[in-house]
């Protein structure tokens, strides 16, 4: 029973995590199909993570798992869409419009404010969550992580995406939200480049949210 | 000379004393007059704001003059974690809701009053007339609603006089800490006029500690609108002052999610004023929040009535409508403010799931189109569209069918293939590399070590099959035969191969005597058509051809030496019947003893052997890309 639950685990953080395929321009739909292939290079795993999180040994490893547990990036996001939702139309565009002098920031609550009424109840954090599933097996590739470890945060944040999102379409179109929200610096077209690997996630028979234990029933 | 004796106050960590006396002196010394003298107590003044921000302790002010009044207030404000600014519960400035309210800020906008007018008391008018210009509107709430009544004092004099305009700046600050409830525009208009983003942006700590309550109204999104102050100023007549505190109150605690104290306050501000639009929005967000959504919608839906064109609560209204079941019933609502706002991406994309409801994939398409043309990057447009497209791939004609395939990644088998064989290259090409490598290495290894090419080692050499022992003399020596033979002649000798190659042949007593018998073959003599024919067997062959019987020999032929064979032909000459007249003896004899053929290859390099694992296991890591690239082909 104990394996069973294990591997069962394991089929679901992978095919969640799939998701995070999709970053890769050229070969997005593969990495979706094969994740595990995401961290099968330990140098690169760490790069990634230092990169991405400046993850550098076990302490800031777990530093960052914590902060994505309890905060990540859908508390800001959520603080600023509460707030445009008590404003009017116009007085967001120029609360926006003002924001010259911090382009990031302008950035991010055009985001806010364009996704207003589109954005899934859980907000962006699937695209926590995906993150995080990812860096927890990074982290383990990296030897950041024990293989418990691993395993104990990954079941947390699967067992939070059970709880907050009502099926893939829910799950890929907060992660989308997220990547435009977070990624500041990335390619603002990114997502309309990657349409075909985001939109396969829902539509493809073989995409591997439609393997994922709580979302099978659901698809079937 | 002590910068504080220069300032011509105490030692002091706070910085509106010490920021008073600079505007005082800086009154008696004019910068084009004194420019020396100026930049002196622009010196001092910094030092001393300097000395201050570094001996600042929270709630403590170092005040060396006895009875000095604390101008401080304590940070009646909630930092969350962005570092956004709310009201705390405890508000300090809470124009509370007990009986002796009224008298309180009496008392309180009085001292206010009397600081002023002591702190002017000794400065030219100009600055103490805008002043109490600023004050007069701020308190009439009616005047302070009208951006027109700003833009006038901000055409006072004093305003544009460059002595003066520093020490406006800083009363004002001062001023605005405590009276902030202004329209958004009043506060982008004296934003503006002193420059106040610059500031913000020199010393963002410092300001936002000195100027919480300001820094919140003036430069954070806000809630509140122009449109909502001059609705408000109908009300003019009750105390705004503590709606204004209570609204902001709401909005502050349902920010930090403070639910039951948001009731409160929204219940508080309920009972000045109704039909706020600005309280509303709080209201509909809070009932949101609170899972309410019934009470959400009657909210939006009984404000429309009065006003039709709240933009904010149509959509607001529509939102909350789009989950109910029954969309088909709000079509007509949709097409309304279709019409009304035809640029808004959240009305397209219901009116694309309408139509998906009713299987109109076509029209469900241009909707998503729509949206995308004016955002590319719409993730919810993106997602739409390749859920209708899905739909419509089942309706269309070849052609059209063969375009959608292509949006929406639904590859041909062509295109499969070839995405099949180029992921497995670019994957796996250093596998493959290293595999035909290692192929490379094995043949050289196998001819340079053995003499032998690998094809010898792969396909060795076939069974001879002989008839007669003539043919054996065109085989190469040590080449493998197959014959059968029935009878013959025992030579009651014994052939020995030695391990260096040589063969030795010894009567059977001498075998037995030099213990080699078991080593050794028993020396016969067949016929294989016309020939005689030496073989060595063994002995469970030898009792077949002694009592008559065929039996098969599988061996190897080799070439005898001329004196061995000359001590067979002896021996057969000895016994009574020569059985080799008219059957001459063959130069070759077979050797089969073993009763298989023994391979003439040398044996192969043991190296090869390593390398064949590392190509098997190379292999099997190929076959790993085969199926990762045939799931993704399938994909």
């Amino acid at each position: 029973m104990l394996v069973k639950n294990q591997l069962t685990l394991t089929k679901d953080s992978l095919a969640l995590l799939s998701i995070y395929g999709s970053l890769s321009l050229q070969n997005g739909e593969y990495f979706q199909q094969n994740p595990r292939l995401l961290f099968r290079n330990k140098i690169n795993c760490r790069n990634q993570l230092k990169a991405f999180w400046n993850i550098e040994d076990k302490e800031s490893m777990i530093r960052h798992m914590d902060w994505v547990l309890q905060t990540g990036y859908r508390e800001e996001y959520s603080i600023l869409h509460k707030r445009f939702s008590m404003m009017t139309g116009p007085a967001c565009q120029t609360y926006i419009d003002n924001l010259v002098g911090d382009s990031e920031a302008r950035y991010q609550a055009g985001i806010v404010y364009q996704y207003l009424y589109s954005v899934p109840v859980a907000g962006i954090a699937a695209y926590d969550y995906a993150f995080a599933l990812y860096a927890a097996y990074a982290g383990a590739a990296a030897g950041y992580l024990t293989e418990n470890e691993k395993n104990h945060y990954a079941s947390l944040f699967v067992q939070k995406i059970q709880q907050e999102m009502n099926g893939p379409r829910d799950y890929v179109l907060g992660y989308m939200i997220g990547i435009q929200y977070v990624q500041v610096g990335a390619d603002p077209e990114y997502i309309a480049k990657q349409k075909i690997a985001f939109t396969k996630m829902i539509t493809s028979s073989k995409s591997l949210l439609y393997t994922v234990s709580f979302w099978k029933k659901s698809h079937s | 000379m002590d910068i504080w004796m220069q300032l011509g106050i105490e030692k002091t960590n706070d910085i509106r004393v010490i920021k008073k006396a600079y505007a005082r002196l800086l009154k008696q010394t004019h910068p084009e007059d004194d420019p020396e003298g100026y930049q002196r107590l622009r010196e001092t003044y910094d030092k001393a704001i300097r000395w201050a921000r570094n001996n600042k302790t929270s709630g403590n002010i170092i005040n060396e003059q006895a009875g000095e009044p604390d101008h401080s207030h304590p940070n009646t404000y909630k930092i969350d974690k962005q570092g956004d600014i709310h009201f705390a519960n405890e508000a300090m400035f809470t124009l509370s809701e007990d009986d002796e309210f009224d008298s309180e800020k009496e008392a309180h906008l009085s001292s206010l009053q009397t600081n002023w007018q002591q702190t002017l008391i000794e400065e030219s008018d100009p600055v103490e007339e805008f002043m109490e210009q600023t004050f007069h509107i701020y308190h009439n709430f009616a005047m302070r609603v009208e951006l027109s009544n700003w833009i006038e004092l901000m055409n006072h004099p004093a305003v544009w006089n460059i002595s003066m305009q520093e020490v406006i700046s800083e009363l004002l600050l001062d001023f605005l800490e405590d009276h902030h409830y202004l329209p958004p525009a009043v506060w982008e208009l004296l934003k503006n006029t002193f420059n106040w983003q610059r500031e913000l942006e020199e010393d963002q700590a410092y300001f936002t500690n000195q100027y919480p309550r300001l820094y919140f109204h003036m430069f954070r999104a806000s809630f509140e609108t122009d449109e909502g102050y001059i609705w408000l100023s109908r009300y003019a007549d009750q105390d705004m002052e503590h709606y204004l505190f209570c609204r902001s109150a709401a909005y502050s605690e349902l920010m930090m999610g403070e639910m039951e104290q948001a009731a409160s306050k929204i219940a508080e501000a309920l009972e000045f004023v109704q039909d706020d639009a600005d309280l509303l929005r709080i209201r509909i967000q809070y009932h949101i929040l609170n899972g309410e959504q019934e009470q959400a919608i009657a909210l939006c839906s009984g404000w429309l009535q009065n006003r039709p064109d709240d933009r904010t609560i149509h959509l607001l209204y529509f939102h909350l409508l789009k989950n109910d079941a029954n969309m088909q019933e709000h079509e007509a609502y949709l097409l309304q403010l279709l019409e009304r706002y035809p640029e808004e991406p959240m009305l397209h994309l219901a009116s694309a799931r309408l139509h998906m409801g009713r299987e109109e994939w076509e029209m469900a398409e241009s909707c998503c189109q729509a949206v995308l043309g004016q955002h590319p990057a719409h993730a919810e447009a993106i997602l739409l569209l390749a859920e209708v497209q899905m739909r419509l791939l089942q309706q269309v004609t070849p052609d059209r069918r063969r375009r959608l395939n292509l949006e929406l990644g639904r590859w041909t088998a062509f295109v499969r293939i070839k995405r099949f064989f180029g992921i497995l290259l670019r994957e796996k090409w250093p596998g493959l590399l290293t595999i035909a490598l290692l192929c490379l290495v094995i043949v050289y290894t196998y001819q340079s070590t053995t003499g032998h090419s690998l094809g010898e080692y792969l396909n060795p050499t076939g069974t001879y099959e002989v008839k007669s022992g003539s043919e054996l003399a065109r085989l190469q020596p040590g080449d493998p035969v197959h014959a059968y033979a029935k009878g013959g002649t025992y030579t009651d000798m014994q052939l020995l191969n030695w391990v260096h190659g040589e063969t030795f042949i010894m009567s059977s007593a001498k075998a037995k005597a030099n213990n080699v018998l078991q080593a050794s073959g028993y020396l016969y003599v067949v016929r294989l058509g016309q020939s005689s024919v030496p073989v060595s067997v063994n002995y469970e062959t030898a009792m077949k051809l002694y009592n008559n019987q065929q039996a098969e020999l599988i061996g190897n032929a080799y070439p005898l030496p001329p004196e061995q064979l000359n001590t067979i032909k002896k021996k057969m000459l000895g016994y009574a019947s020569n059985s080799l007249e008219g059957y001459p003896l063959t130069s070759y004899y077979i050797q089969a003893k073993e009763g298989k053929a023994q391979s003439t290859l040398p044996p192969a390099p043991p190296t090869a052997k390593f390398y064949v694992l590392l190509i098997l296991i190379l292999f099997t890591m190929f076959l790993q890309g085969v199926y990762r690239a045939w799931r993704f082909s399938r994909y």
